[in-house]
């Protein structure tokens, strides 16, 4: 399977990189912001990781954006974020987050998300 | 010489009672005896002492502001661009010295990994045993390295609020005077994206708020 990492942290997309191929998902591909993401995003990507803020596009409006395209729009997008305020959930999941992990997350939440994800019947059906 | 707050405070006091006090006597001077038999209609020297006087007056508030702009200035602005540099050191610091960390933690368990291909399946079960303890220590490290974006985040986020507070001190300024000799507020430099809110504290409670929402929802896709 492979991944999108968007994060404007380096250090935070090698830490979601490492974890992912801690779990067995080793194809990764990365970018630093939404408008990033976007021009990198193409029917390979099977799985979206994004951050929420950062520069130039923001994973929220990149949720936006991907959930527009047809090419996009049933691809599971896991928002890892510090923004933790129910207002910033709500939204994020009437974007089309699939699900939403807090930083600092631990690996068990991150895979658990991930299982669950591809588990549900919309991401397998 | 730069000055303390306090007494560019007490400087810019100073030139407002300066100027209640020249009020007061020009008050004092235009209700002159009011009660007093017949009036004594006031005389064009009357009228140019009134003037005299307001105008000693303003100059020396003015000069009194300007003092006050230029130790402001001086001071403040240059030591709140000081901490916007040292705020930008220490986020920079963070950020190779977790890179760095992630070398190593990276290398560390390439090097576990080489010890079981070595040792193949002949490795004892107590041996074995530890190096997977120990990979999933490096691993557990790799995780805890997420405190360097949220400490950068928090970083930014008070670089924004000195970034607001100097430019209030900068408009303050220029109601003072000239404009400032550094041509405005200098530019922070800073990631522009963060979350002010940021934090390493009660991830299990947030992520709990997070399930809820998320579970309330039904699947999506």
């Amino acid at each position: 399977m492979k991944f999108l990492v968007v994060d404007d942290s380096p250090t935070m997309r090698r830490i979601l990189v490492n974890s992912l191929q801690r779990i067995g998902h080793s194809q990764c591909v990365e970018a630093g912001d939404g408008k990033e993401a976007l021009e990198k995003f193409d029917s390979t990507i099977q799985f979206v990781i994004t951050d929420w803020a950062m520069p130039n596009m923001s994973g929220l409006d990149l949720t936006r954006a991907l959930r527009e395209r047809p090419d996009a729009a049933g691809v599971p997008i896991l928002m890892v974020t510090t923004r933790s305020v129910r207002e910033d959930i709500v939204a994020a999941v009437e974007a089309g987050v699939n699900n939403y992990v807090v930083k600092p997350f631990t690996p068990q939440v991150l895979k658990e998300k991930i299982d669950a994800i591809l588990a549900s019947p919309a991401t397998t059906g | 010489m730069m000055k303390d707050v306090r007494e560019v405070l007490y400087d810019s006091q100073a030139a407002l009672r300066l100027v209640d006090s020249a009020l007061l006597d020009m008050t004092g001077i235009a209700e002159e005896t009011p009660a007093a038999p017949p009036v004594r209609s006031r005389t064009p020297q009357d009228a140019d002492a009134i003037v005299a006087q307001g105008h000693e007056a303003l100059v020396r508030m003015l000069q009194q502001l300007r003092a006050s702009r230029s130790m402001l200035q001086k001071s403040e602005l240059d030591r709140l661009a000081q901490t916007h540099d040292k705020l930008r050191e220490v986020s920079s610091a963070t950020e190779t010295a977790a890179t760095d960390i992630l070398d190593g933690l990276e290398r560390a368990t390439a090097m576990v990994d080489e010890l079981d291909a070595l040792d193949g399946d002949s490795t004892p079960a107590p041996a074995a045993g530890v190096r997977s303890r120990l990979r999933d220590e490096l691993f557990g490290l790799v995780g805890h390295m997420q405190f360097q974006d949220i400490t950068s985040q928090q970083l930014a986020f008070a670089s924004a609020v000195l970034s607001e507070l100097e430019v209030r001190l900068s408009d303050l300024v220029q109601i003072f005077g000239a404009a400032t000799d550094e041509g405005g507020v200098p530019e922070m430099g800073m990631a522009a994206a963060f979350d002010p809110s940021a934090t390493t504290l009660d991830r299990e409670t947030r992520q709990a708020v997070a399930d809820a929402i998320v579970a309330g929802t039904g699947p999506r896709a």
